[in-house]
Protein backbone atom coordinates (compact mmCIF):
# COMPACT_ATOMS: atom_id res chain seq x y z
CA UNK A 1 0.00 0.00 0.00
CA UNK A 2 2.66 2.36 0.35
CA UNK A 3 4.03 4.41 -2.14
CA UNK A 4 6.72 6.24 -0.62
CA UNK A 5 4.58 10.11 -1.10
CA UNK A 6 4.30 11.64 2.23
CA UNK A 7 0.77 12.60 3.31
CA UNK A 8 1.89 14.30 6.46
CA UNK A 9 4.87 15.27 8.05
CA UNK A 10 6.24 17.35 10.54
CA UNK A 11 9.26 19.14 10.49
CA UNK A 12 10.72 20.47 13.63
CA UNK A 13 7.20 21.04 15.27
CA UNK A 14 6.15 22.21 18.18
CA UNK A 15 2.91 23.77 19.78
CA UNK A 16 2.91 25.90 23.25
CA UNK A 17 -0.23 26.04 24.85
CA UNK A 18 0.12 29.08 27.80
CA UNK A 19 4.01 28.27 28.00
CA UNK A 20 4.16 25.02 28.28
CA UNK A 21 4.86 22.50 25.40
CA UNK A 22 2.05 20.48 24.43
CA UNK A 23 4.32 19.02 21.31
CA UNK A 24 8.14 19.25 21.14
CA UNK A 25 10.71 19.88 18.27
CA UNK A 26 8.67 16.99 16.99
CA UNK A 27 9.82 15.24 13.11
CA UNK A 28 7.21 12.52 11.49
CA UNK A 29 6.59 11.45 8.06
CA UNK A 30 3.45 9.12 7.50
CA UNK A 31 3.38 8.01 4.24
CA UNK A 32 0.36 7.67 1.97
CA UNK A 33 -1.65 4.38 2.49
CA UNK A 34 -0.28 3.61 5.83
CA UNK A 35 -1.22 2.68 9.18
CA UNK A 36 -0.31 4.24 11.89
CA UNK A 37 -1.21 4.68 15.90
CA UNK A 38 -0.28 6.92 18.37
CA UNK A 39 0.11 5.55 21.56
CA UNK A 40 1.21 6.84 24.78
CA UNK A 41 -0.26 8.59 28.12
CA UNK A 42 -3.01 11.13 28.50
CA UNK A 43 -1.51 14.51 28.03
CA UNK A 44 1.09 13.25 25.84
CA UNK A 45 0.22 15.04 22.50
CA UNK A 46 -1.56 12.82 20.58
CA UNK A 47 -4.00 14.35 20.31
CA UNK A 48 -2.04 17.88 19.91
CA UNK A 49 -0.19 16.23 16.80
CA UNK A 50 -3.51 14.81 15.19
CA UNK A 51 -5.10 18.66 15.65
CA UNK A 52 -2.04 19.63 14.07
CA UNK A 53 -2.89 17.66 11.23
CA UNK A 54 -6.28 18.70 10.07
CA UNK A 55 -4.71 22.48 10.99
CA UNK A 56 -7.39 23.08 13.60
CA UNK A 57 -4.29 24.27 15.63
CA UNK A 58 -1.27 26.26 14.01
CA UNK A 59 2.43 25.02 15.34
CA UNK A 60 4.60 27.64 17.48
CA UNK A 61 7.27 26.45 16.00
CA UNK A 62 8.25 24.88 13.26
CA UNK A 63 6.22 23.13 9.89
CA UNK A 64 3.44 20.76 9.08
CA UNK A 65 2.91 19.56 5.77
CA UNK A 66 0.43 17.99 3.78
CA UNK A 67 0.96 15.76 0.63
CA UNK A 68 4.33 17.85 0.54
CA UNK A 69 2.26 21.27 0.97
CA UNK A 70 3.20 23.46 3.90
CA UNK A 71 0.00 24.06 5.52
CA UNK A 72 1.04 27.64 6.50
CA UNK A 73 1.58 28.45 2.36
CA UNK A 74 -2.26 27.57 1.87
CA UNK A 75 -4.67 30.41 0.23
CA UNK A 76 -8.29 29.96 2.99
CA UNK A 77 -9.88 28.71 0.09
CA UNK A 78 -7.18 26.03 -0.49
CA UNK A 79 -7.28 25.19 3.00
CA UNK A 80 -10.90 24.63 3.15
CA UNK A 81 -9.96 22.10 0.10
CA UNK A 82 -7.41 20.56 1.98
CA UNK A 83 -9.72 19.84 4.46
CA UNK A 84 -12.40 18.20 2.48
CA UNK A 85 -9.48 15.54 2.28
CA UNK A 86 -8.86 14.83 5.97
CA UNK A 87 -11.98 12.61 7.34
CA UNK A 88 -11.39 13.45 11.30
CA UNK A 89 -13.34 10.91 14.08
CA UNK A 90 -13.34 13.03 16.86
CA UNK A 91 -13.53 11.76 20.19
CA UNK A 92 -16.27 13.28 21.15
CA UNK A 93 -18.42 12.10 17.52
CA UNK A 94 -19.17 15.88 17.26
CA UNK A 95 -22.31 14.97 15.69
CA UNK A 96 -25.46 17.11 16.05
CA UNK A 97 -27.64 15.29 18.35
CA UNK A 98 -31.08 16.32 17.16
CA UNK A 99 -31.05 15.44 13.12
CA UNK A 100 -31.47 12.26 11.37
CA UNK A 101 -28.46 9.86 10.50
CA UNK A 102 -28.82 11.00 6.94
CA UNK A 103 -28.25 14.38 7.55
CA UNK A 104 -25.31 13.73 9.95
CA UNK A 105 -23.69 11.44 7.55
CA UNK A 106 -24.35 14.23 4.08
CA UNK A 107 -22.73 16.78 6.49
CA UNK A 108 -19.51 15.40 5.87
CA UNK A 109 -19.87 16.64 1.88
CA UNK A 110 -20.84 19.84 3.29
CA UNK A 111 -16.80 21.39 1.96
CA UNK A 112 -17.47 20.18 -1.15
CA UNK A 113 -20.69 22.01 -1.75
CA UNK A 114 -21.86 25.39 -1.83
CA UNK A 115 -23.91 27.29 1.07
CA UNK A 116 -27.32 25.90 -1.22
CA UNK A 117 -25.91 22.81 -2.23
CA UNK A 118 -25.66 22.17 1.75
CA UNK A 119 -29.10 23.63 2.31
CA UNK A 120 -30.64 20.80 -0.38
CA UNK A 121 -28.85 18.19 0.92
CA UNK A 122 -30.94 18.58 4.31
CA UNK A 123 -33.82 19.43 3.45
CA UNK A 124 -34.46 17.53 0.09
CA UNK A 125 -31.45 15.19 -0.02
CA UNK A 126 -30.79 13.69 -3.71
CA UNK A 127 -31.33 10.23 -3.56
CA UNK A 128 -27.98 9.22 -4.93
CA UNK A 129 -26.34 11.07 -1.61
CA UNK A 130 -28.87 8.72 0.21
CA UNK A 131 -27.98 5.45 -1.76
CA UNK A 132 -24.09 6.00 -1.17
CA UNK A 133 -25.04 7.30 2.97
CA UNK A 134 -27.33 4.25 3.24
CA UNK A 135 -24.28 1.84 1.64
CA UNK A 136 -21.58 3.68 4.18
CA UNK A 137 -23.84 2.83 6.83
CA UNK A 138 -24.41 -0.73 5.72
CA UNK A 139 -20.61 -0.99 5.89
CA UNK A 140 -20.45 0.66 9.34
CA UNK A 141 -22.40 -2.12 10.81
CA UNK A 142 -25.82 0.28 11.04
CA UNK A 143 -27.48 0.15 7.63
CA UNK A 144 -31.15 0.66 9.14
CA UNK A 145 -30.98 3.42 10.69
CA UNK A 146 -30.64 5.91 7.88
CA UNK A 147 -33.95 7.84 9.02
CA UNK A 148 -33.62 7.56 12.69
CA UNK A 149 -32.94 10.75 14.95
CA UNK A 150 -29.24 10.23 15.79
CA UNK A 151 -29.71 10.75 19.61
CA UNK A 152 -31.46 7.87 19.76
CA UNK A 153 -28.85 5.95 18.66
CA UNK A 154 -26.40 3.89 21.34
CA UNK A 155 -22.94 5.62 21.43
CA UNK A 156 -21.23 2.88 19.27
CA UNK A 157 -23.79 3.16 17.07
CA UNK A 158 -23.29 7.37 17.14
CA UNK A 159 -19.50 6.26 16.90
CA UNK A 160 -20.40 4.18 13.48
CA UNK A 161 -22.37 7.43 12.52
CA UNK A 162 -19.49 9.71 12.97
CA UNK A 163 -17.08 7.02 10.76
CA UNK A 164 -19.63 7.43 7.86
CA UNK A 165 -19.98 10.78 7.81
CA UNK A 166 -16.09 10.61 7.19
CA UNK A 167 -16.04 8.39 4.95
CA UNK A 168 -18.76 10.20 3.28
CA UNK A 169 -16.02 12.92 2.58
CA UNK A 170 -14.30 10.29 0.37
CA UNK A 171 -10.94 11.46 2.30
CA UNK A 172 -7.62 10.53 1.27
CA UNK A 173 -6.71 10.26 4.50
CA UNK A 174 -8.35 8.68 7.83
CA UNK A 175 -7.60 10.49 11.36
CA UNK A 176 -8.96 9.25 14.26
CA UNK A 177 -8.92 10.65 18.24
CA UNK A 178 -9.17 7.96 20.92
CA UNK A 179 -12.06 6.02 19.63
CA UNK A 180 -12.31 3.29 21.85
CA UNK A 181 -12.83 5.55 24.47
CA UNK A 182 -16.35 6.02 24.46
CA UNK A 183 -17.49 2.00 23.71
CA UNK A 184 -17.22 -0.83 25.61
CA UNK A 185 -13.96 -2.61 25.71
CA UNK A 186 -16.06 -5.72 24.04
CA UNK A 187 -16.63 -3.07 21.19
CA UNK A 188 -12.83 -1.81 21.18
CA UNK A 189 -11.69 -4.30 19.05
CA UNK A 190 -14.61 -3.99 16.83
CA UNK A 191 -14.40 -0.39 16.01
CA UNK A 192 -10.78 -0.42 15.71
CA UNK A 193 -10.98 -3.32 13.19
CA UNK A 194 -13.11 -1.35 11.30
CA UNK A 195 -11.38 1.86 10.90
CA UNK A 196 -8.46 -0.76 9.73
CA UNK A 197 -10.68 -2.38 6.98
CA UNK A 198 -12.21 0.10 5.73
CA UNK A 199 -8.96 2.44 5.48
CA UNK A 200 -7.70 -0.79 3.80
CA UNK A 201 -10.43 -1.02 1.51
CA UNK A 202 -10.27 2.32 0.36
CA UNK A 203 -6.36 3.15 -0.14
CA UNK A 204 -6.64 5.81 2.87
CA UNK A 205 -3.64 6.77 5.26
CA UNK A 206 -5.01 6.07 8.55
CA UNK A 207 -3.48 7.35 12.07
CA UNK A 208 -5.20 6.66 15.01
CA UNK A 209 -4.70 7.90 18.65
CA UNK A 210 -4.75 4.81 21.24
CA UNK A 211 -4.22 4.57 25.01
CA UNK A 212 -4.90 1.06 24.81
CA UNK A 213 -1.55 -0.41 23.72
CA UNK A 214 -2.28 -3.89 23.18
CA UNK A 215 -5.21 -2.60 20.66
CA UNK A 216 -2.35 -0.32 19.01
CA UNK A 217 0.11 -3.75 18.90
CA UNK A 218 -2.85 -5.85 17.26
CA UNK A 219 -4.00 -3.75 14.46
CA UNK A 220 -1.08 -1.47 13.49
CA UNK A 221 2.39 -2.10 11.87
CA UNK A 222 3.78 0.83 13.03
CA UNK A 223 3.73 2.93 16.33
CA UNK A 224 4.52 6.04 17.18
CA UNK A 225 5.15 6.47 21.22
CA UNK A 226 4.70 9.92 22.41
CA UNK A 227 5.43 11.04 26.25
CA UNK A 228 5.32 14.69 27.50
CA UNK A 229 4.89 16.35 23.89
CA UNK A 230 8.13 14.35 22.85
CA UNK A 231 8.04 11.24 19.98
CA UNK A 232 9.95 9.06 22.37
CA UNK A 233 9.92 5.96 19.69
CA UNK A 234 9.31 5.64 15.80
CA UNK A 235 9.26 2.28 14.49
CA UNK A 236 7.51 -0.95 13.49
CA UNK A 237 5.28 -2.50 15.73
CA UNK A 238 7.47 -5.80 15.90
CA UNK A 239 10.73 -4.02 16.65
CA UNK A 240 9.56 -2.50 19.54
CA UNK A 241 10.40 -4.35 22.90
CA UNK A 242 8.89 -4.20 26.26
CA UNK A 243 11.79 -1.83 27.63
CA UNK A 244 10.23 0.94 25.30
CA UNK A 245 6.86 0.56 25.92
CA UNK A 246 7.69 0.54 29.66
CA UNK A 247 9.12 3.42 29.12
CA UNK A 248 6.52 5.42 27.89
CA UNK A 249 4.62 5.05 30.86
CA UNK A 250 6.68 4.80 33.40
CA UNK A 251 5.64 7.07 36.55
CA UNK A 252 9.07 7.80 38.01
CA UNK A 253 9.78 10.66 35.37
CA UNK A 254 8.00 14.30 36.32
CA UNK A 255 4.56 14.29 36.18
CA UNK A 256 3.67 15.74 32.93
CA UNK A 257 1.90 18.82 34.13
CA UNK A 258 5.76 19.39 34.87
CA UNK A 259 7.06 22.23 37.59
CA UNK B 1 -6.97 25.55 63.57
CA UNK B 2 -9.16 28.49 63.67
CA UNK B 3 -7.50 30.81 61.20
CA UNK B 4 -6.36 33.48 63.45
CA UNK B 5 -7.90 36.23 61.38
CA UNK B 6 -10.90 35.18 60.00
CA UNK B 7 -12.67 38.41 57.82
CA UNK B 8 -15.42 39.34 59.82
CA UNK B 9 -17.41 40.65 57.06
CA UNK B 10 -16.97 38.69 53.66
CA UNK B 11 -18.00 39.60 50.47
CA UNK B 12 -21.10 37.88 50.31
CA UNK B 13 -21.91 38.92 53.86
CA UNK B 14 -21.54 42.44 52.32
CA UNK B 15 -23.76 42.32 49.24
CA UNK B 16 -26.64 40.18 52.02
CA UNK B 17 -26.14 43.11 54.15
CA UNK B 18 -26.54 45.89 51.33
CA UNK B 19 -29.63 43.85 49.96
CA UNK B 20 -31.00 44.37 53.49
CA UNK B 21 -30.57 47.89 53.89
CA UNK B 22 -31.50 49.00 50.17
CA UNK B 23 -34.85 46.91 51.19
CA UNK B 24 -35.47 48.48 54.57
CA UNK B 25 -34.49 52.25 52.73
CA UNK B 26 -37.08 51.60 49.77
CA UNK B 27 -39.88 51.25 52.79
CA UNK B 28 -38.47 54.09 54.31
CA UNK B 29 -38.73 56.24 51.32
CA UNK B 30 -42.08 54.50 50.35
CA UNK B 31 -43.64 55.90 53.95
CA UNK B 32 -44.65 51.97 54.94
CA UNK B 33 -46.51 51.13 52.58
CA UNK B 34 -47.45 47.97 54.47
CA UNK B 35 -50.03 50.23 56.04
CA UNK B 36 -51.61 50.55 52.23
CA UNK B 37 -52.08 46.64 52.47
CA UNK B 38 -55.17 47.16 55.24
CA UNK B 39 -58.06 47.46 52.75
CA UNK B 40 -60.58 50.41 53.84
CA UNK B 41 -63.75 49.77 54.80
CA UNK B 42 -65.46 50.62 51.41
CA UNK B 43 -62.74 48.50 49.67
CA UNK B 44 -63.16 45.14 51.91
CA UNK B 45 -66.94 44.91 51.02
CA UNK B 46 -65.65 45.58 46.97
CA UNK B 47 -62.96 42.55 47.65
CA UNK B 48 -66.00 40.29 49.52
CA UNK B 49 -68.17 40.71 46.59
CA UNK B 50 -65.71 39.96 43.98
CA UNK B 51 -64.52 36.53 45.32
CA UNK B 52 -67.96 35.86 46.12
CA UNK B 53 -68.47 35.38 42.33
CA UNK B 54 -65.18 33.30 42.07
CA UNK B 55 -67.16 30.48 41.55
CA UNK B 56 -70.24 31.72 40.33
CA UNK B 57 -68.83 33.00 36.90
CA UNK B 58 -71.52 34.95 34.59
CA UNK B 59 -73.10 33.05 31.86
CA UNK B 60 -75.27 35.70 30.84
CA UNK B 61 -74.99 39.50 31.06
CA UNK B 62 -76.20 40.52 34.77
CA UNK B 63 -78.04 43.74 33.62
CA UNK B 64 -79.83 44.34 30.30
CA UNK B 65 -78.55 44.89 27.29
CA UNK B 66 -79.26 46.12 23.84
CA UNK B 67 -81.35 43.87 21.60
CA UNK B 68 -79.22 42.33 18.95
CA UNK B 69 -75.99 42.40 20.89
CA UNK B 70 -73.95 39.23 21.26
CA UNK B 71 -74.79 36.40 23.63
CA UNK B 72 -72.50 36.33 26.98
CA UNK B 73 -70.96 32.96 25.76
CA UNK B 74 -70.36 34.24 21.57
CA UNK B 75 -69.10 37.82 22.78
CA UNK B 76 -66.26 35.84 25.41
CA UNK B 77 -65.31 33.47 22.49
CA UNK B 78 -65.17 36.48 20.35
CA UNK B 79 -62.55 38.33 22.71
CA UNK B 80 -60.66 35.45 23.36
CA UNK B 81 -60.23 35.36 19.73
CA UNK B 82 -59.44 38.64 19.36
CA UNK B 83 -57.04 38.50 22.19
CA UNK B 84 -55.43 35.51 20.33
CA UNK B 85 -54.89 37.38 17.40
CA UNK B 86 -53.33 40.68 18.27
CA UNK B 87 -50.68 38.03 20.20
CA UNK B 88 -49.92 35.95 16.70
CA UNK B 89 -49.52 38.83 14.86
CA UNK B 90 -47.09 40.79 16.89
CA UNK B 91 -45.17 37.57 17.73
CA UNK B 92 -45.15 36.94 13.97
CA UNK B 93 -43.12 40.18 13.89
CA UNK B 94 -41.17 39.27 16.67
CA UNK B 95 -39.83 36.13 16.13
CA UNK B 96 -38.55 37.16 12.93
CA UNK B 97 -36.90 40.26 14.08
CA UNK B 98 -35.82 38.79 17.49
CA UNK B 99 -34.02 35.95 15.37
CA UNK B 100 -32.13 38.82 13.13
CA UNK B 101 -31.11 40.61 15.97
CA UNK B 102 -29.86 37.71 17.69
CA UNK B 103 -27.85 36.25 15.26
CA UNK B 104 -26.03 40.16 14.84
CA UNK B 105 -26.27 40.19 18.58
CA UNK B 106 -24.44 36.91 19.30
CA UNK B 107 -20.81 35.97 19.21
CA UNK B 108 -20.63 32.97 17.80
CA UNK B 109 -20.91 34.14 14.16
CA UNK B 110 -18.25 37.38 14.82
CA UNK B 111 -16.08 36.02 16.49
CA UNK B 112 -14.99 34.34 13.77
CA UNK B 113 -14.65 30.69 15.57
CA UNK B 114 -16.36 29.14 12.84
CA UNK B 115 -14.92 30.52 10.13
CA UNK B 116 -11.37 28.67 10.30
CA UNK B 117 -8.96 31.18 9.10
CA UNK B 118 -9.51 33.76 6.52
CA UNK B 119 -6.75 35.44 4.81
CA UNK B 120 -5.21 38.15 6.85
CA UNK B 121 -7.92 40.80 5.01
CA UNK B 122 -10.59 39.61 6.33
CA UNK B 123 -9.23 38.42 9.63
CA UNK B 124 -8.51 42.51 10.01
CA UNK B 125 -11.78 43.40 8.39
CA UNK B 126 -13.68 40.57 11.04
CA UNK B 127 -11.91 42.71 13.98
CA UNK B 128 -12.52 45.99 13.37
CA UNK B 129 -16.30 45.80 11.87
CA UNK B 130 -17.80 42.47 13.86
CA UNK B 131 -17.26 44.55 17.45
CA UNK B 132 -19.48 47.59 15.74
CA UNK B 133 -21.97 45.55 14.69
CA UNK B 134 -22.10 43.32 17.36
CA UNK B 135 -22.16 46.58 20.01
CA UNK B 136 -24.82 48.52 17.90
CA UNK B 137 -27.31 45.42 17.92
CA UNK B 138 -26.89 45.47 21.39
CA UNK B 139 -27.71 49.29 21.98
CA UNK B 140 -31.16 48.60 19.92
CA UNK B 141 -31.78 45.27 21.57
CA UNK B 142 -31.52 47.06 25.67
CA UNK B 143 -33.34 50.02 23.21
CA UNK B 144 -36.14 48.01 22.20
CA UNK B 145 -36.23 45.62 25.70
CA UNK B 146 -35.82 48.66 28.35
CA UNK B 147 -39.96 49.99 27.37
CA UNK B 148 -42.52 48.06 28.91
CA UNK B 149 -45.15 47.61 26.06
CA UNK B 150 -47.63 49.18 27.87
CA UNK B 151 -45.57 52.01 27.87
CA UNK B 152 -44.95 51.76 23.87
CA UNK B 153 -48.61 51.76 23.61
CA UNK B 154 -49.50 54.98 25.07
CA UNK B 155 -46.54 56.47 22.90
CA UNK B 156 -48.15 54.71 19.63
CA UNK B 157 -51.79 55.51 20.84
CA UNK B 158 -50.89 58.75 21.03
CA UNK B 159 -49.35 58.96 17.44
CA UNK B 160 -51.74 56.73 15.52
CA UNK B 161 -54.94 56.47 17.79
CA UNK B 162 -56.68 53.08 18.90
CA UNK B 163 -55.91 51.42 15.21
CA UNK B 164 -54.88 47.50 15.80
CA UNK B 165 -51.48 48.01 14.50
CA UNK B 166 -50.56 50.15 17.42
CA UNK B 167 -51.36 46.95 19.80
CA UNK B 168 -49.53 44.85 17.60
CA UNK B 169 -46.20 46.88 16.89
CA UNK B 170 -46.54 47.82 20.64
CA UNK B 171 -46.12 44.28 21.82
CA UNK B 172 -43.80 43.10 18.72
CA UNK B 173 -41.02 45.77 19.59
CA UNK B 174 -40.26 44.62 23.55
CA UNK B 175 -40.63 41.27 22.94
CA UNK B 176 -38.47 41.31 19.85
CA UNK B 177 -35.92 42.72 22.23
CA UNK B 178 -36.50 40.44 24.44
CA UNK B 179 -36.01 37.18 21.90
CA UNK B 180 -33.09 38.59 20.80
CA UNK B 181 -31.56 38.94 23.82
CA UNK B 182 -32.33 35.24 24.68
CA UNK B 183 -31.88 34.07 20.90
CA UNK B 184 -28.33 34.99 20.64
CA UNK B 185 -27.40 33.92 24.30
CA UNK B 186 -28.47 30.76 22.87
CA UNK B 187 -26.67 30.59 19.80
CA UNK B 188 -23.84 31.08 21.64
CA UNK B 189 -24.14 28.92 24.31
CA UNK B 190 -24.83 25.86 21.81
CA UNK B 191 -22.46 23.10 21.82
CA UNK B 192 -19.91 23.68 19.20
CA UNK B 193 -18.20 20.14 19.07
CA UNK B 194 -20.48 19.74 15.97
CA UNK B 195 -19.71 23.02 14.04
CA UNK B 196 -16.07 22.63 14.71
CA UNK B 197 -15.91 18.81 13.49
CA UNK B 198 -17.51 20.41 10.01
CA UNK B 199 -15.35 23.49 9.50
CA UNK B 200 -12.69 20.86 9.86
CA UNK B 201 -14.14 18.59 7.11
CA UNK B 202 -13.91 22.11 4.93
CA UNK B 203 -17.52 23.48 5.57
CA UNK B 204 -17.85 27.59 4.71
CA UNK B 205 -18.68 29.39 7.89
CA UNK B 206 -22.61 29.88 6.84
CA UNK B 207 -22.71 25.98 6.42
CA UNK B 208 -20.83 25.55 10.24
CA UNK B 209 -23.20 27.97 11.43
CA UNK B 210 -26.44 26.93 9.67
CA UNK B 211 -26.20 23.13 10.10
CA UNK B 212 -23.44 22.70 12.97
CA UNK B 213 -24.15 24.89 15.56
CA UNK B 214 -28.21 26.26 14.96
CA UNK B 215 -29.75 23.03 15.17
CA UNK B 216 -28.54 22.73 18.76
CA UNK B 217 -30.13 25.59 19.60
CA UNK B 218 -33.25 25.59 17.51
CA UNK B 219 -35.33 23.30 20.05
CA UNK B 220 -34.85 25.81 23.10
CA UNK B 221 -35.49 29.22 20.89
CA UNK B 222 -38.26 27.40 19.95
CA UNK B 223 -39.60 26.27 23.53
CA UNK B 224 -38.29 29.65 24.48
CA UNK B 225 -40.62 31.56 21.71
CA UNK B 226 -43.46 29.80 22.34
CA UNK B 227 -42.90 30.97 26.35
CA UNK B 228 -42.54 34.09 25.13
CA UNK B 229 -46.28 33.61 22.99
CA UNK B 230 -48.10 32.89 26.26
CA UNK B 231 -46.72 36.24 27.51
CA UNK B 232 -48.06 37.70 24.58
CA UNK B 233 -51.54 36.55 25.16
CA UNK B 234 -51.71 38.05 28.37
CA UNK B 235 -49.99 41.31 27.00
CA UNK B 236 -52.53 41.29 24.68
CA UNK B 237 -55.27 41.22 27.08
CA UNK B 238 -53.88 43.54 29.50
CA UNK B 239 -54.17 46.13 26.08
CA UNK B 240 -57.71 45.92 26.22
CA UNK B 241 -57.63 48.43 29.55
CA UNK B 242 -56.55 50.81 26.63
CA UNK B 243 -59.74 50.35 24.63
CA UNK B 244 -58.55 47.04 22.23
CA UNK B 245 -60.82 44.82 21.71
CA UNK B 246 -59.49 42.20 23.62
CA UNK B 247 -60.59 40.62 26.91
CA UNK B 248 -58.77 42.93 29.10
CA UNK B 249 -61.37 45.60 27.00
CA UNK B 250 -64.38 43.12 28.67
CA UNK B 251 -62.76 42.73 32.23
CA UNK B 252 -62.27 46.32 32.69
CA UNK B 253 -65.71 47.25 31.37
CA UNK B 254 -66.93 44.87 33.49
CA UNK B 255 -65.68 45.84 36.61
CA UNK B 256 -66.53 49.37 36.14
CA UNK B 257 -70.21 48.48 36.40
CA UNK B 258 -69.42 46.33 39.55
CA UNK B 259 -70.17 43.20 37.34
CA UNK B 260 -67.74 40.65 39.11
CA UNK B 261 -69.63 37.68 37.83
CA UNK B 262 -68.96 38.90 33.98
CA UNK B 263 -65.46 39.69 35.01
CA UNK B 264 -64.82 36.04 36.29
CA UNK B 265 -66.28 34.82 33.16
CA UNK B 266 -63.64 36.67 31.39
CA UNK B 267 -60.42 35.92 33.25
CA UNK B 268 -61.37 32.19 33.48
CA UNK B 269 -61.73 32.53 29.43
CA UNK B 270 -57.81 34.31 29.54
CA UNK B 271 -56.49 31.35 31.88
CA UNK B 272 -58.20 28.89 29.77
CA UNK B 273 -56.33 30.48 26.65
CA UNK B 274 -53.09 30.46 28.21
CA UNK B 275 -53.67 26.75 29.61
CA UNK B 276 -54.25 25.86 25.75
CA UNK B 277 -51.02 27.34 24.62
CA UNK B 278 -49.08 25.61 27.45
CA UNK B 279 -50.90 22.14 26.98
CA UNK B 280 -49.98 22.59 23.15
CA UNK B 281 -46.37 23.42 23.57
CA UNK B 282 -45.83 21.02 25.80
CA UNK B 283 -47.20 18.04 23.46
CA UNK B 284 -44.73 19.36 21.02
CA UNK B 285 -41.82 20.09 23.24
CA UNK B 286 -42.47 16.10 24.24
CA UNK B 287 -42.21 15.16 20.42
CA UNK B 288 -39.41 17.12 19.59
CA UNK B 289 -37.04 17.05 22.56
CA UNK B 290 -38.14 13.58 23.56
Amino acid sequence: MQNGKAAFELRGTSVVYNGRPALDESNLVVRAGEAVALVGPSGAGKTTLLRLLTAAIRPTRGEVRLEDRALASLSPAELRAARTRIGFVHQDLALVPNIRVSQNVLAGKFGQRSFLGAARSMILPARADLERAAALLARVGIGDKLFQRTDSLSGGQRQRVAIARALFQEPSVLLADEPVSSVDPARARDTVALLRDVSAERGLTLVVSLHDLELAREFFPRLVGLRGGRIVFDRETSGIDAAEYRSLYRLDDRSPDGP
Amino acid sequence: MVPEAAPRLGRRGAVLLAIALAALAAFLVLDAPLRGLVPQRGGLSIVRDFFARMFSPALTYETAVPPGSPSMLVETLAAMRRTLVFAIAAMSLAVPAGFVLGFLGSTAWWSGELAGGGSGATRALRRSVAPAIWSATRVVIVAMRSVHELLWAVIFLAAFGLSTTSAVIAIAIPYAGTLAKIFSEMMDEAPRDAALALRGAGAGPAQVFCFGLLPRALPDMGAYAFYRFECAVRSSAVLGFFGFPTLGYSISAAFENLHYGEVWTYLYALAALVLAIELWSSALRRRFVA
